[in-house]
């Protein structure tokens, strides 16, 4: 047993509860690294935390929500096997009248437009040539990033990768996202590039037909990604 | 022969006998089939869970839908070295309720219960693995109720209610570093109770 203490410890508690503040995560994430104090002691409530989300009084699901979520599925899973082994999950899919409802409280665009704005979105575009009939790829470079974070996304024909450096772990239970926004003022849509880090990197292909994308923003989201941005963009790249 | 071949080759009742794990390599392959077992086996934990959380019906029916959803379209992500599908199921619905909860424009989260849905919707006892999973829920509930009613109260609110501590600190007029320590007492007398149950989770 160890007598090591640490004046931040009561934290874990709040930490593996949810119960810190989005703005306040980040700042303990980084002590918790660097302190094996805390990280032990998250480690030993995180079989409380998880044992909770069973300790709920059980009810049966109503049967309705398993015809929702199966059409939904079969639909997606059909388009899936029509276009081949291949092919990625779709962009667009179809979508239930619950659904659409849940998501209409959309991330405002004013708050969008300032944080873009606030992001300093810019960059510069460096051709770095393509031979052997290659088409010529092209990296830009984000102006912004979080903390000592960089990032870029290398452009070569119709595909693109998002290449991050720096970037810390996303909060616990959320996971990066990457949305595009097709024209000054529109709505982020959604992608399935969903990705975490490994050493602060990663490199993620992005996915869906980028013609007349503006811009590539990553925001951090529940686990599975979400519909419409929940949290404002952390890394933006214009292209265009 | 591959134990998991491609899709649609397995049976429905070949697919009952796999492990959560295993369906999940199939869902990670586009298997609906597959995933219809996943959701029947762990659907009404999740609604449970999103209704103990959000108080609604209906909003619990979203959390759950959304997430399941998610769980299809994110099959590649699930790894089984950080814990069972079970749990990474309830940490998407936990998550999403949680979202729900700080979106939500009344910021009245106090359980609103809809009237009579625990006795429509009562779980029920159908095979030796819900029962098992009745009493395990039952025993961590009881390790709650064990606690000191300052304790399970900070505990509830951040974790089911989705308050932060300084929302917490302010709702019940504590200083937010009692509230704190209150929640690491909590957990660490849970966690001693439940200790025996950590064996047998899957």
């Amino acid at each position: 047993m160890t007598t090591e203490t640490c004046p931040r410890i009561d934290d874990a508690a709040s930490y593996v509860l949810r119960a810190i503040p989005d703005g306040e995560w980040e700042g303990y994430a980084a002590h918790v690294s660097g302190c094996p104090v805390c990280a032990a002691k998250i480690d030993e409530l995180s079989f409380v935390a998880d044992a909770l989300l069973s300790g709920v009084p059980q009810l049966s699901a109503p049967p309705e929500i398993r015809a929702r979520v199966m059409s939904v599925v079969n639909a997606e899973a059909e388009l899936l096997s029509a276009a081949g082994a291949m092919a990625d999950r779709p962009v667009h899919r179809a979508r239930s009248r619950r659904l659409s409802l849940q998501w209409l409280r959309p991330w405002p665009a004013a708050v969008l437009a300032a944080s873009l704005l606030a992001l300093g979105i810019g960059g510069g575009a460096l051709l770095t040539g393509g031979g052997s009939g290659e088409p010529a790829a092209r990296a830009i470079t984000c102006a912004q990033a979080p903390g000592d974070a960089s990032c870029q996304m290398r452009i070569a024909g119709d595909s693109a990768k998002l290449v991050v450096a720096g970037l810390k772990a996303p909060p616990r239970g959320r996971i990066y996202q990457v949305w595009l926004v097709r024209a000054e003022g529109a709505a982020p849509e959604p992608t399935e590039a969903l990705f975490s880090v490994r050493n602060g990197r990663a490199s993620v292909d992005v996915p869906g037909n980028l013609d007349g994308v503006r811009q590539v923003l990553v925001t951090h989201e529940p686990l599975g990604g979400s519909e419409v941005p929940t949290r404002q963009p952390i890394i933006a790249a214009r292209m265009s | 022969m591959s134990r998991l071949r491609t899709n649609a080759e397995h049976s429905p009742t070949e697919l009952r006998d796999l492990a959560d794990e295993d369906l999940m390599q199939l869902v990670r392959r586009g298997d609906a089939q597959a995933f219809e077992v996943v959701y029947e086996r762990h659907c009404s934990a999740a609604f449970s869970l999103a209704y103990r959380m959000c108080g609604s019906r209906a909003v619990a029916e979203d959390v759950v839908q959304e997430s399941f959803l998610s769980l299809w379209r994110s099959g590649a992500r699930y790894d089984r070295a950080r814990g069972s599908v079970r749990t990474w199921v309830l940490g998407i619905v936990h998550n999403r309720a949680i979202d729900s909860l700080r979106r939500s424009v009344v910021h009245d989260r106090r359980r609103a219960s809809d009237e009579g849905i625990e006795e429509r919707f009562e779980a029920r006892e159908r095979t030796e693995v819900e029962v098992g999973r009745l009493a395990e829920s039952a025993e961590i509930r009881q390790a709650l109720t064990m606690l000191p009613a300052e304790q399970s109260r900070v505990i509830e609110l951040a974790y089911f209610g989705g308050f932060t501590q300084s929302e917490i600190a302010t709702m019940i007029d504590t200083p937010i570093g009692t509230v704190k320590g209150r929640m690491r007492l909590g957990l660490e007398k849970m966690r001693a109770q439940l200790g025996g149950l950590r064996e047998v989770m899957p």
